[in-house]
Parts: C-alpha cells; structure tokens; sequence
C-alpha cells in the first residue's frame, strides 16, 4: 500500500520532476514495492491515453487565421500601447483654430445659443427704429415745431415791430405795424401802383438775386 | 452624453448675426447731416378785418391763421411759390403793394433740425429766425387792399 507522498513522488518521476535524491528513491522504491511498481504502469498507460485525446481533438481542429488573428491581436495590443505612450508624452494641448473652438464652445447647447442670437438680433433691430436718446415707450407722437425770432436787425423807426409767438400753434408772427401817418400814405400807394417797387424800399438788385415778379391783379 | 456636432458653417453664421447686430447699433446713423439749403412755401396773403371765411387753398393753415390773427375774419390767397433757398441763392418777391420781400438761408444747425433764416420786408425790416422742418411763420402788418376790401398783407412761410 503505497503513501500519499509515495504516490505524488511516482506522478512527478513519471513527468521527469524528480530531483536526483528523489529519483533515487523511486527507483529504490519500485524495487522493493510491486504496487510502486504497478501504479508506475497506470500512469503509463493513463498518460497514453491523453495524447490519444489531444490528438484526437488537434485533429479535428482548424488552425487556418489562428496566425492572422494572433498578429491581429498583437497588432492592435502594440498600437494601443503606443497611442497610451504617445499621449502620455505628448505635449500641451496645441492652438486650436477658432472655428474648433466656437464648434466646442456652441456644441451641446445649439439651440440655445441660436435662441439668445436671434434675441440679439430683435434687440438690435428696436435699436435702429429708435434714435438714440428716446426710450422705447408707447407713447403719442405730437409732432412739435419751433420758431425762435432771434434778432431784429433793423428796423424802420417809422414802424412798429411786434412779435407774437404762438407756442402752442409752434408758430410766429413778425408784425411791421406802420404808423398811423406812414400807414395812409402806403394805403394810397397800394392802390394807385401795386406793381413797381417803391424807391423807398427798392434794393440794390445782384445777380445772384432770384426775382420772382408777381402777376398783376 | 455625445455632444451635437456645431458645424463650422453653423459657427459662422452666428458670428455674422452677432457682427450685424453691432453693426447696426454702432454704425446706424442717428441724424441727418446738416442741410444746405432749404425747401419754403411762400404764399401772399390777403386778411380783411370784414367778412367770414377762409380761401379753401388755406385750409392747411386754418387753424393757425386764425388763433394769429383774430381780428381778421377773411383770408384770400393771392399767391403761393415753392422754392428752394441756399446761402448761395438768395429769395426775394416782389409782394402786391410793391414791397420786395427777402428771405436769405444762413445755413442749419442741430445736425439740419432748425435753419436759421434771414427775413428782410424792403428796407424796413430786418430779422433773424430759426425754425424747424414743417414750421409755418408770418411777417404781417402791411396794409393793402385786395378787390377793393381794405385789409393787411400776411406772408406766410411754411417749412418743409
């Protein structure tokens, strides 16, 4: 009856594990022990018919790619190594041009940014229909007009200037008030001659003048 | 989560809606630019104290001739120019009563909101106005009879 440490000495002198003490005493063993003897024999025998199988099945297996795909995955194991080495290495991230930088900046929220320029763009069309300094409130328009007398630079001493400002009306009035004397002499004179300018009041004619006579009555 | 693609067509063109906007906030005009001259409807008109009604070719200026000159209740145009003074063209018409009637342009200021305006009524009267764009003033006061009505004479000078 053979010891467990007997049994396992056996199994390694058959695959040749033994040290050199070790074979010496499996060998010493098998010459005094039939049953180290007879265990020896079935694992001949059980170790046969494991080759048997393996061949069996290597038969019947196809090794056609079996290369490629070995290459294949080496390939891509080296690559993936060398892409981590690369990056590892590499230095800082370059410029990138400004178009890849607005596509990063807008990418994700299209929608919104298209939102907030077309909001832009309304706001800057009220900016054009209003002149600056007036505020965008709904109010009445009156439209207002001014008149400012700002001088009277002469004047005939036998007249009277009045002016009437009308500001509500955004108007004026330059009155030239004759003097009651003056006044009748002018009344008679319009009616006798109410073409041909007076002497009194006939200016120096230029050439640049624009005279515009008007039709009789 | 993958992030949406923004092409780089996309990317330019919200760059060009953004450059419009501030184009047209910065670069719109806000004014015109000074004018140099100026385009007057000058009409004659003719005020009797007597008698109602206004001629139908004043009816633009109804409500003004009549607030002006409330002692008048007639007002007969006898005549109506349109034309376009400059510093370099002087104005000048001979009214009924043979008085020249002047208008020089002096130029515009406010970015061409008020023009100021030289008035002469033959050698009598001299004055300087300013007046806005649309603005109807009057030189009035002397006297002359029209169809045989006494009255005054009323030079209306209206803005365009």
């Amino acid at each position: 009856m053979l010891t467990p440490q007997q049994l396992e000495l056996l199994q390694r002198y058959h695959d040749n594990e033994c040290s050199p003490p070790e074979q010496a005493e499996v060998e010493a063993l098998l010459e005094r022990s039939p049953d180290a003897l007879d265990a020896l024999a079935r694992l001949d025998n059980l170790s046969e018919l494991y080759q048997l199988h393996d061949q069996s099945v290597l038969a019947r297996t196809s090794f056609d790619g079996l290369w490629s795909n070995v290459q294949h995955a080496i390939a891509q194991d080296a690559a993936q190594a060398s892409a981590a080495a690369a990056a590892a290495k590499a230095p800082a991230e370059p410029q990138r041009g400004l178009f890849a930088w607005l596509a990063d900046l807008f990418a994700g929220h299209r929608t919104a940014w298209l939102t907030a320029a077309a909001t832009a763009a309304a706001v800057a069309l009220v900016f054009i229909a209003l002149k600056p300094g007036e505020h965008a409130t709904v109010e009445t328009v009156v439209e207002k007009h001014y008149i400012y007398i700002d001088s009277v630079n002469k004047a005939d001493p036998q007249s009277t200037v009045v002016i009437n400002s009308l500001q509500d009306e955004g108007s004026a009035v330059i009155w030239l008030l004759p003097n009651a004397a003056d006044g009748e002499e002018q009344d008679q004179r319009s009616g006798a001659n109410p073409q041909a300018p007076h002497a009194e009041d006939e200016e120096a004619e230029s050439d640049d003048d624009v005279i515009i006579e008007m039709e009789p009555l | 989560m993958q992030p949406q693609a923004f092409s780089r067509r996309g990317a330019l063109a919200l760059l060009a809606t953004g450059a419009l906007a501030w184009m047209a906030v910065t670069l719109a005009p806000s004014q015109a630019h000074a004018a140099d001259d100026v385009t007057v409807v000058i009409r004659t008109i003719h005020a009797a104290p007597d008698g109602q009604g206004a001629d139908p070719q004043l009816n633009d200026l109804g409500p003004k001739l009549t607030k002006a000159f409330q002692g008048y209740g007639a007002f007969t145009q006898i005549q109506s120019q349109r034309v376009n003074i400059s510093a370099a063209e002087p104005f000048s018409i001979v009214l009924p009563d043979g008085t020249r009637f002047r208008l020089d342009y002096k130029g515009a200021e406010g970015d061409g909101a008020l023009h100021r305006l030289g008035v002469g009524v033959g050698k009598r009267l001299d004055t300087d106005v300013r007046a806005s764009n649309g603005s109807t003033f009057f030189q009035a006061g002397l006297p002359y009879k029209h169809n045989g009505q006494d009255g005054i004479l009323i030079v209306a000078i209206s803005l365009l």
